[in-house]
């Protein structure tokens, strides 16, 4: 039994002074997620996903039930101190992350979130540097202002801001929103060297390529509920509950559909390398000969 | 992403006074406002109180509503009402110390002063409440228009208006945003002194400010991409239409006003 | 003098060191779609900018259908030219919809009893028809970026511009602008411009210019470009499904015929080899 580094149990959420009905609202969500593990949250615009990793984030608190995050647990009348003591292990890469930049220099910019946590300054320095190199930002970006760079590089600067806290759990809107292919690429392998090392990962994303290729858990969110917690394997093999959610299926699983409909079978394939290498297994024995 | 109701925001409706033109309920609402400083006694206040309430059932917005709006603003109106009552002199005196003190004059003031912070923004409640902000902009490009005389550009002012009330909600979610990611990177607002907490607000403002200037960049762009000259004449889609509820609306305030000044002469 | 032709084209944006677009020629047949692919920052939205003369290029000339790009004829270019921008949000002017369409028309003064029929018009093209007096806080990205397409449409132009118009959008609202820009192909009589890393987007163009080193670096069929993957992994762009497999295939010692698949192509080619 693995440790679970987050348990959501019967959480409703409704926003204090919301007018009507489900915008925003999450209803009777109950959801585990384990330490180190790397969970992929999706659904459509608005169904709740970004509400549900708020909450993981002490950034809302429930209306009813209760979250747990490590040894915080915050109910309703959660008080301040735990909501920040929370937030101390959660790192929250928001969307379009690079809008948070605010000072003169990236480094001071990435020394903000651990300057906060009250470390002393050669702490702070290390991390700094630490989590600029991460990135794969040049040592000597530090120095310049974050205003002056392009916009793949303040992303990875806003990023690294988030990393420099050392989160033991970190929380991803859309990370590659806007990117360009290379680019997601890079962040997402930062994110799988994360996750190897320790890091429980939460990615919300649109993009079943990126479920497909690296979460373990995949949570389902639609109109506020939560769908189904599970893992992709079993997701994507189920189309009628992505019909059902207006989720879209991985590239390599819409393939092998299209070829089984003609009479071929495969096995099932998450990722366009693991089709190929069950397609060149088959064509290439036949070439053999 | 954030619903809760702030003051002046429209309330969808079909009701008589919704249908107004809003040159009508603006002029009503300025001029309801000046009236209230001629109301010099219960019965005159108490006149123009049952004018508002009326009003107020006419526009069929819950009162829930209304109170919903003003709610946030009672903080600011019940700390002036108590350094009147505190701070001013005169008549007989019930308690003093320091420089402080509560008198019978004290007393009275902020009961009037109570008084008209409720009934004018709870008249401008109505107003906004009723009409939707551009259409009051463009009522108020319209009373505007004798500026054009004087060279005043009316119409880049209204557009500009327009412009800056169809941002306010960008800003403002965009805002919210902001004040999370820093507040995930463990930024805490509710600790320290006035000063650590103004200092506090420059990771919020700067990226602000920025993402501002850049939309507002954008948005020049694509104007000029469709064709927008501020030097060129425009035409104008959308027009305001005079009723006859409009002329009846401004007779009907024209009898509220008679009576007022009826009862200040009478009493 | 069909199409757009930008000759010998020269611009350097104030206080940039080197030009963002240097010595660039480049014809844009009509009535087709073509997509400006490159790398952040190669100058595929300056050529936008440029040939809707939002930027005036310090040297070279460009004709579009035949009107030059200058001082003079800035109205004329910006009703036949609209370009739908990256950020929904940042080119949304009206207080509703309906407004917002508007706008447009009002800048060209058309007169506002012919502004009702227009507005109702472009609404139906863009399918969204019952939302005109909707608040632009109450869509989403993907309708607002029908919304300026609508405003385009308006204006009844020649050539449209989608400048990322969508990256900046989830998977169901991308999809409603592709298959509106598709549909608005087959109606025909519009030059289609995208500038996109979208490899879906990609493949539905028929014409693909490559930008980079501040010019045209290649201009081809869409077929015939996307067979490029090497060019396309260093531009940083997606390499669309069926060409991707393809690649992973040849990678596993897969003999693949050297030609440019479709998904469509793929499936059928595998189909043939393992039946």
């Amino acid at each position: 039994m693995v440790m679970a580094a987050i348990e959501l149990s019967n959480v409703n959420f409704t926003y204090p002074n919301s007018q009507r009905g489900d915008a925003n609202t999450l209803s009777d969500i109950n959801l585990s997620i384990a330490a180190g593990s790397y969970t992929a949250i999706i659904g459509h615009t608005g169904s709740g996903k970004s509400t549900l990793v708020s909450l993981i984030d002490g950034l809302l608190v429930p209306s009813s039930g209760q979250v747990q995050v490590g040894k915080v647990t915050v109910t309703s009348d959660a008080k301040q101190a735990d909501l920040a003591k929370l937030r101390q292990h959660v790192g929250f890469v928001f969307q379009f992350p690079e809008q948070q930049l605010f000072a003169e220099t990236v480094a001071q910019d990435v020394a903000f979130g651990p300057e906060n946590l009250g470390w002393p300054p050669e702490k702070v320095k290390a991390a700094v540097k630490q989590s600029i190199a991460d990135v794969g930002l040049p040592k000597e970006i530090g120095k310049r202002s974050p205003f002056m760079l392009s916009g793949g590089q303040m992303r990875r600067a806003a990023i690294a801001g988030v990393l420099a806290m050392k989160p033991s759990i970190l929380i991803l809107d859309e990370p590659t929103a806007g990117l360009d292919a290379q680019s997601t690429d890079q962040l997402l392998s930062l994110v799988a060297k994360l996750n190897a090392a320790g890091t429980t990962i939460i990615l919300i994303t649109h993009q079943m390529e990126q479920v497909a290729a690296y979460a373990d858990q995949v949570v389902v969110m639609n109109h506020g509920r939560l769908v189904t917690s599970t893992v992709p394997q079993k997701l994507f093999s189920n189309p009628q509950l992505l019909a059902d959610n207006h989720l879209a299926q991985p590239v390599a699983i819409k393939m092998r559909k299209r070829l089984q409909d003609k009479g071929l079978s495969l096995p099932l394939a998450l990722t366009t390398d693991d089709l190929a290498d069950h397609l060149a297994s088959r064509i290439g024995g036949e070439a053999d000969e | 992403m954030n619903n809760a109701i702030v003051f002046g925001s429209y309330v969808p409706g079909s009701s008589l006074l919704h249908r107004l033109d809003p040159r009508t309920k603006l002029f009503l609402c300025v001029a309801y406002v000046v009236l209230v400083f001629f109301a010099n006694s219960f019965v005159t206040s108490a006149w123009l109180t049952v004018a508002l309430l009326v009003t107020m059932v006419l526009s069929q917005v819950g009162f829930g509503l209304y109170w919903r709006g003003i709610r946030p603003l009672m903080w600011i109106i019940l700390i002036t009402v108590a350094f009147q009552i505190l701070f001013s002199t005169g008549g007989k005196v019930y308690w003093h110390w320091g420089i402080m003190s509560i008198t019978h004059d004290g007393l009275v003031n902020s009961l009037i002063i109570f008084f008209r912070f409720m009934v004018i923004i709870t008249a401008s409640t109505v107003l906004t409440a009723t009409t939707p902000t551009l259409r009051i902009a463009d009522a108020l490009s319209w009373y505007m228009k004798p500026l054009r005389v004087v060279k005043v550009p009316v119409n880049q002012i209204t557009l500009m208006i327009s412009i800056a009330l169809r941002f306010i909600p960008t800003i403002m979610e965009e805002a919210g945003k902001i004040t999370n990611a820093q507040r995930s990177r463990g930024m805490n607002f509710a600790e320290g002194s006035l000063v650590r907490r103004v200092r506090r607000m420059v990771p919020i403002l700067i990226p602000l400010f920025v993402d501002s200037f850049k939309r507002a960049e954008e948005l020049a762009t694509a104007m000029e991409a469709r064709g927008y000259d501020p030097a060129a004449p425009r035409t104008h889609y959308r027009q305001l239409h005079w009723a006859s509820r409009d002329t009846i609306s401004l007779c009907l305030f024209a009898v509220v006003t008679v009576i007022l000044f009826g009862l200040r002469i009478i009493l | 003098m069909d199409g757009i032709i930008l000759k010998d084209i020269t611009y350097t944006y104030p206080g940039a060191a080197t030009p963002a677009l240097d010595g660039l020629n480049l014809t844009i047949p009509r009535n087709q779609w073509t997509t400006l692919i490159g790398r952040n920052g190669s100058g595929k939205s300056t050529i936008a900018r440029l040939i809707d003369g939002l930027l005036v290029p310090s040297q070279g000339s460009i004709m579009v259908n035949g009107l030059a790009v200058t001082e003079e004829n800035l109205g004329k270019l910006h009703q036949q030219v609209g370009i739908v921008f990256q950020n929904p949000e940042n080119q949304f002017v009206g207080a509703t919809v309906a407004d917002d369409i508007a706008f447009g028309l009002e800048n060209l003064q058309v007169p506002r009893e012919k502004m009702a029929p227009l507005i109702k018009r472009s609404l139906e093209r863009v399918g969204m028809t019952t939302l005109a007096d909707a608040e632009p806080g109450m869509l989403s990205g993907g309708q607002k970026q029908r919304v300026a397409i609508a405003g385009i449409l308006a204006l009844e132009p020649e050539i449209i511009i989608l400048d990322e118009a969508t990256s900046m959008l989830d998977p169901a609202g991308r999809q409603t602008i592709l298959d509106l820009i598709n549909k608005l192909r087959r109606d025909g009589g519009l030059t289609i411009i995208s500038i996109t890393h979208d490899p879906v987007e990609m493949e539905m163009a028929d014409q693909i210019v490559v930008v980079g080193d501040h010019h045209v670096i290649e201009n081809g069929p869409a077929a015939e470009i996307l067979q490029k993957t090497t060019l396309l992994r260093k531009l940083g762009v997606g390499i669309p499904t069926g060409q991707r497999l393809r690649d992973l295939l040849v990678a596993r010692g897969v003999t693949v015929p050297e030609q440019y698949f479709t998904e469509d192509e793929m499936v059928k080619w595998l189909w043939q080899q393992l039946s």
